[in-house]
């Protein structure tokens, strides 16, 4: 570029420009000068954009053909949403597949189920005992989860689900606390234990069954009835000091797993900390928030249900 | 699309390639450095006339500048150079075809010097429109059918089936599908992903959510796999009865965020050390802290990503007014002494919060659930929320500005920046503490609201939407400037 030589130096323009701006009517002229160049400029712009769409068939690609729309019209009555469902009917009910059990269930009550079938919840506890006594699964998958079918009310539909009603039928009249075992009717799962509610202790796990356990349950032992908790990691009946210490004594001897427990949720956890707590000062703030430390109580974090 | 230029263009490439146009481009058209504004500024004139205009153009074969007012074209025909490029948009004209060519080589180099121009000066990367590949192209061929948003069909709406109590989900689910940006990013298909079909990524199946509700089809979705997903991924969550829409949306947001880099190579993950998955580039915000010791002035401050901003609802009566409060400095009192490290000792000092950055989607949490040892109330004071938002007031350049004393005309920082924001989601809790519904009310499109109820959509005005109680708010930025993100 060393060919190109310019007319006038910098410095040459910078002295031109203060003398001739010294003029007011100059500075007037400049500026109109500027303004119908910019605007020169911008309707040029258009028609350059307008012009590629036409010579290139950019416009007419993009535009295609406006589809019939007659069918997605929004329905305007009072007695209809927008679809054209009236506001009064509830809506039909559907069957979809528990993706955890893989088996049909009732749209509307598919919730409470996956609750079940995780383990999660009011049931939780006395099926994950049930899981414990079944011995030790693959830590973060629940597909092994034990059938809970006595009690659960939402299976509906396909020829195995109706037979499973009929037993429920029969199961219902005579529902009691300890209704546990039906050995005939647990097919599926005949080496089971049938003591699984009070037999699960730490002592009679390896390691590796203590820290799978441990992954997926809160494990507190209670001090009255010497059980284990078996309600999630995150159980609000026991403090995650507690927690903390149950693991530390349990899982003694294998300080570094220990140590990678707590957080561990999955295979492959975030590369990077996300800022999900809110951003008000609050009681749950993180601790990688750095100091100053947080002390703002007017903003503590409040919610519904918040068990924590 | 044909934009393959000419039989003259490609004869001129075939024989001196595209250096030309390069160079001439480099400098004349979008300067990519402080010399070629140099460059530009001295030497843009006409070479007959003198003038800088009208229109000025340069001869792709040799150097000379001319106006178009019948300079270049003298040019062009006495000495049989038939191409010159108009330095303002660097499009060529071919004197044999009479008109101005389009060629995609030519084009690329031009987008790629209009983002470097853009770095050099340090400005936000200009608008440019989409250009479709070879096989989008045909794709766009093939596909003559064009199906478009408007405020009188049902595209882009579908209800939700309540699953059990699931209206939490319904509500939150609602909000996202109806976030401008995001719903760009995934109708654009945008995310790439390493677990595809294997059903175990949060965002795979947000991704099929959006074609769902863009189909067309009219009957409820049934969200059970995403609910699934989102309890396996936050076992907090999994199991509480009745759940709260505010730790739903931040524990999907979590989620999500995770699960943006099941697709993304290591080294691309991390920008300036901060995470740039879609999720952190629309919804992370950064909020400044200033601790200031009362005896020594000393300032300490931190910067704290957030996604949401939680509010106390009692006693101001507007969405301002709780902002307001909310970035006021505060005195700490005795009772909460801090180390000060200049003065190595503890002090009194104020705290005051700010917001230094801003994400593109401000979330704003009311506190209206109080639960303490003593009571479990739901606080129904009536807030009022604008639809359109400025959030200047409470950025932290602004707060220096006003703290310094300096006249707001003349603020130093920000005052090309627009912090305007509209609404376009507010999620309603309906009911009692132990007893409540959520609903949620979204924006399709600019003055277009609907009321979602489960699996009932309803129209509803803004005026209906401003009137409701408010528990979650959402608010766009209005006007999006544009990353430059060249090397």
């Amino acid at each position: 570029m060393s060919t190109i030589v310019s007319e006038l130096s910098m410095n040459d323009l910078n002295n031109k420009f203060f003398e001739i701006m010294q003029s007011e009517s100059n500075a007037e002229e400049a500026a109109n000068f500027i303004y119908d160049s910019v605007f020169d400029d911008v309707t040029v712009g258009f028609l350059f954009e307008f012009h590629h769409g036409l010579k290139t068939g950019l416009s007419d690609l993009l535009e295609g053909e406006k589809e019939d729309d007659d069918v997605y019209k929004i329905v305007n009555t009072p007695e209809c949403d927008v679809f054209g469902f009236s506001i009064m009917k509830k809506t039909p009910d559907s069957n979809c597949s528990c993706p955890n059990c893989e088996r049909p269930v009732s749209a509307t009550r598919f919730a409470p189920h996956l609750e079940k079938c995780m383990g999660m919840g009011r049931n939780s506890s006395r099926i994950a005992s049930r899981r414990i006594a079944s011995n030790s699964r693959e830590p973060t998958s629940y597909a092994g989860l034990l059938s809970d079918d006595e009690d659960d009310a939402d299976w509906a539909g396909g020829s195995l689900q109706s037979e499973r009603r009929k037993r429920r039928i029969k199961n219902n009249n005579n529902r009691k606390p300890n209704k546990l075992h039906n050995g005939n009717n647990r097919n599926n799962n005949g080496n089971q234990s049938t003591d699984a509610d009070g037999g699960a202790t730490y002592e009679t796990m390896t390691a590796n069954e203590k820290k799978n356990l441990l992954l997926q349950i809160c494990g507190v032992v209670s001090e009255h009835t010497k059980k284990l908790c078996t309600r999630s990691t995150r159980c609000p009946q026991h403090t995650e000091e507690q927690r903390r210490l149950l693991r530390n004594t349990v899982l003694e001897p294998s300080t570094p797993e220990s140590a990678s427990m707590t957080g561990a949720d999955e295979a492959g956890s975030p590369p990077d900390s996300s800022p999900s707590s809110s951003c008000s000062s609050s009681s749950r703030k993180r601790d990688r928030h750095r100091p100053p430390p947080k002390m703002k109580n007017k903003r503590e974090r409040v919610s519904p249900n918040d068990r924590d | 699309m044909n934009d393959n230029g000419c039989i003259h263009l490609s004869n001129f490439k075939a024989a001196k390639g595209t250096n030309p146009y390069k160079i001439v481009h480099a400098f004349f058209v979008s300067c990519t450095s402080f010399e070629a504004r140099r460059y530009k500024a001295t030497s843009c004139l006409c070479f007959a006339c003198g003038q800088p205009g009208p229109r000025m153009h340069s001869c792709l074969h040799c150097i000379y500048f001319a106006c178009y007012a019948g300079h270049i074209q003298e040019h062009s025909k006495s000495k049989k150079h038939f191409l010159y490029v108009d330095l303002s948009y660097g499009n060529v004209y071919c004197t044999q075809c009479q008109d101005y060519i389009y060629d995609r080589e030519l084009t690329e180099i031009a987008m790629s010097h209009r983002l470097k121009e853009a770095k050099s000066l340090g400005i936000s990367a200009p608008f440019m429109p989409w250009l479709p590949n070879t096989n989008e192209a045909l794709a766009l061929r093939r596909l003559r059918k064009r199906r478009l948003i408007s405020p009188h069909t049902t595209i882009g709406l579908r209800g939700l089936q309540n699953l059990g109590s699931t209206c939490f989900m319904n509500c939150i689910v609602q909000t996202l599908i109806h976030t401008p940006l995001l719903r760009d990013y995934f109708l654009g298909e945008k995310h790439k992903c390493k677990a595809q079909g294997t059903g175990k990524c949060l965002v795979c199946e947000v991704s099929k959510l959006f074609q769902e509700f863009y189909s067309g089809a009219k009957t409820p979705l049934t969200l059970h796999r995403l609910l699934h997903l989102i309890w396996t991924h936050a076992r907090h969550l999994a199991g509480y009865e009745q759940q709260d829409a505010h730790e739903f949306f931040i524990a999907t947001l979590d989620v999500l965020h995770r699960h943006c880099m099941n697709g993304v190579e290591d080294t691309e993950k991390k920008e300036n050390g901060r995470c740039n998955c879609i999720i952190d580039q629309i919804f992370t915000g950064g909020l400044q802290s200033d601790v200031v010791c009362t005896s020594c002035s000393g300032v300490s401050t931190t910067i704290d990503p957030f996604w949401d901003i939680s509010l106390d609802v009692a006693g101001p009566g507007s969405l301002q007014a709780c902002l307001e409060r909310f970035t006021r400095a505060e005195h700490l009192g005795s009772a909460a002494k801090i180390k000060c490290s200049k003065c190595r000792a503890y002090r009194e000092s104020t705290k005051q919060l700010t917001l230094e950055t801003l994400p593109i989607v401000a979330s704003f949490h009311l506190k209206r659930f109080e639960h303490s040892s003593q009571i479990d109330r739901k606080i129904s004071a009536f807030v009022s929320f604008p639809a359109e938002l400025d959030m200047t007031p409470f950025m932290s350049s602004h707060r220096r500005a006003v703290d310094v004393g300096v006249d707001n005309n003349n603020a130093p920082e920000g005052i090309f920046e627009d912090n305007r924001y509209s609404l376009f989601a507010v999620v309603n809790h309906l009911g009692s503490l132990d007893a409540g519904h959520y609903t949620a009310y979204v924006r399709q499109m600019k003055g277009s609201w609907f009321k979602c109820d489960d699996h009932m959509i309803t129209r509803a005005s803004l005026r209906e939407v401003l009137d409701s109680e408010g528990y979650l708010l959402f608010y766009h930025k209005t006007v999006l400037e544009y990353e430059c993100d060249v090397s």
